[in-house]
């Protein structure tokens, strides 16, 4: 029986060719590939059913028309896969135009919403949803009523918005936030204490609203101007030991308004000491607990020192220590030398020491004098000038008496003190730039006389919206005078402080 | 006020006011009011009660 193996190679078949009948290798490659062998020379279909194709490793597939795909690509390195658009994955750095739906997680190494396009594009979560890393810590929840919670810190160079719905701020950002007064010593109407002045073991009053004093040693208290404290100028106030034993020196501010039970409040100040017991304290008078910053490291240089508590609900009034003092208020191992200075102290809500805010002179001068006025303080001229009312007798009865106005209403009923005596009277003259002495003055006629047989030592009087001082058998000598002109050197204030 | 170097007090005004003469280095007439409000006079109060000052009654 002939064989039926034929060379093929110019053979040409209209009709279909049964595959059994050709043999293995009878096909190469090499004939397939022939580009005379068209897909028009080829049947429509190609039923490769149960056969495996292999294709070569490095181009294996090149189509340039599309491929219908009805199962799953798998273990396919799309990277280079191009989609038109409305498709849903790009080729690396490409647009995606469509969208992703996954059951599972997608991992990505940066997601770019709209980076370098001009529209709008949203980034969705589900209700509730988070962004963050699952694992550990979800950082920001959108939640379904469109608030945002957040777990972390917000960073930020700045906010917009009025701000109008926004709680729990004030602690940390409002004004008038500083219940100290005179808090950067700017007011000083007893005395410039420009250079140490001795302090005593009673607490008093030298700058406006500190009280100072000292336990088992001696001190002196100084007010600097133009003082650098955390790089900014500023006034200090020092107190200073002058003898070394187991005591302290301190200056005390209390507070007037009874509004800190059950609040938290923090008491901050740069400070400058040599001592590791330099310190400030809130005491609760009411509650009488005390609460101190931490000390200071006693290095000579500022150091923020800062104290936060919770006041009690009986907390009461709020007194505030300054100075080298124990914890408690109460006496330490101090050496002659030893000092404290301190600027920017302040008294907040909340539990953040916040920066110091600054007041002006004015607005600080007219809180000072709600507690002390001394009319004399930065007037401006050598003299105070006050109408009189006076009363001149032939005898020795006659009688003066004139108002002082307050520029504010004072805190209490004052106490009046001056240092006026017959000895100071000036007969012919207004008294010079720092004169401790007075005169009565003649509307454009010129100076009256002293008479009567009492002392103007016996002024007295006092007020709270407005002072009123007078005294008996003392008057002008003339039967006429309109002033007492009261020298800027001369003591003559009201006193309403705590 | 300078409690430490009160050389006299008195009622004056009808008991409204303690006037004081201070001595020391920074001699002055004082004038308190009798008013519990003023912590000047709360303190004479405590000086009184502790025996420590005796005020004079009004002429």
């Amino acid at each position: 029986m002939a064989s039926k193996a034929r060379d093929l190679s110019n053979f040409i078949s209209t009709a279909a060719i049964d595959a059994s009948e050709i043999g293995t290798g009878a096909i190469t490659t090499d004939k397939i590939a022939d580009t005379t062998i068209t897909h028009a020379k080829l049947h429509t279909t190609m039923d490769l059913s149960g056969k495996t194709v292999t294709l070569p490793t490095i181009n294996a597939l090149d189509v340039t028309n599309n491929i219908n795909v009805g199962g799953t690509v798998d273990g396919v390195d799309i990277q280079a896969l191009n989609t038109t658009a409305g498709d849903a994955l790009p080729k690396a750095g490409g647009a995606m135009t469509g969208g992703i739906t996954s059951t599972s997680d997608i991992t990505v190494g940066n997601a770019y919403i709209s980076s370098g396009y001009s529209q709008f594009a949203n980034l969705r979560v589900p209700n509730n949803g988070y962004i963050g890393t699952p694992t550990t810590v979800n950082a920001l929840q959108i939640q379904s009523n469109g608030n945002i919670a957040l777990t972390g810190t917000v960073t930020a160079t700045s906010f917009t918005g009025s701000g109008a719905a926004l709680t729990g701020v004030r602690d940390t950002t409002g004004g008038r936030k500083n219940w100290i007064i005179n808090g950067d010593f700017q007011i000083s109407q007893r005395g410039a204490y420009s250079s140490a002045t001795s302090i005593t073991s009673s607490s008093v009053y030298y700058l406006d609203r500190f009280k100072s004093k000292y336990n088992n040693i001696s001190g002196t208290t100084v007010r600097q101007t133009n003082q650098t404290v955390n790089g900014k100028v500023t006034n200090t106030m020092m107190l200073t030991a002058t003898a070394g034993s187991n005591g302290r020196v301190e200056s005390l501010q209390m507070i007037e308004d009874e509004v800190f039970n059950g609040q938290t409040v923090t008491v901050s100040a740069w400070v400058i000491s040599n001592s590791a017991s330099a310190r400030l304290i809130i005491h609760q008078n009411g509650a009488n607990i005390q609460t101190s910053s931490n000390a200071h490291t006693g290095g000579g240089a500022y150091e923020l020192l800062k104290a936060t508590v919770t006041c009690a609900s009986n907390a009461g009034q709020l007194h505030i220590y300054t100075g080298i003092q124990a914890a408690a208020t109460g006496n330490v191992s101090i050496a002659n030398g030893d000092y404290f200075k301190m600027g920017f102290l302040q008294l907040e809500l909340g539990s953040v020491a916040t920066d110091f805010e600054h007041r002006s002179y004015g607005e600080e001068l007219a809180l000072c004098q709600r507690y002390f006025y001394n009319p004399l303080y930065n007037l401006g001229g050598s003299r105070g000038s006050f109408n009189i009312d006076y009363l001149v007798s032939s005898g020795n009865n006659g009688w003066i008496s004139f108002t002082v106005p307050f520029p504010v209403s004072m805190r209490a009923n004052s106490t009046f003190s001056h240092s006026l005596t017959p000895a100071k009277f000036l007969g012919s003259a207004a008294p010079a730039d720092g004169a401790d002495k007075f005169s009565f003055y003649i509307q454009n006629q010129g100076y009256a006389g002293l008479a009567g047989n009492g002392s103007i030592a016996n002024l007295s009087g006092g007020g709270m919206t407005h002072g009123i001082v007078g005294t008996y058998y003392v008057s002008p000598s003339s039967t006429s005078a309109s002033h007492i002109f009261i020298g800027n050197g001369c003591t003559f204030q009201f006193d309403a402080e705590l | 006020m300078d409690y430490e170097n009160i050389e006299s007090a008195k009622y004056t005004f009808e008991n409204e006011s303690i006037f004081c003469v201070i001595g020391g280095a920074n001699p002055v007439s004082v004038s308190v009011p009798v008013n519990t409000g003023n912590a000047d006079y709360n303190k004479l109060m405590e000086m009184v009660a502790d025996g420590d000052l005796a005020i004079a009654e009004a002429v």
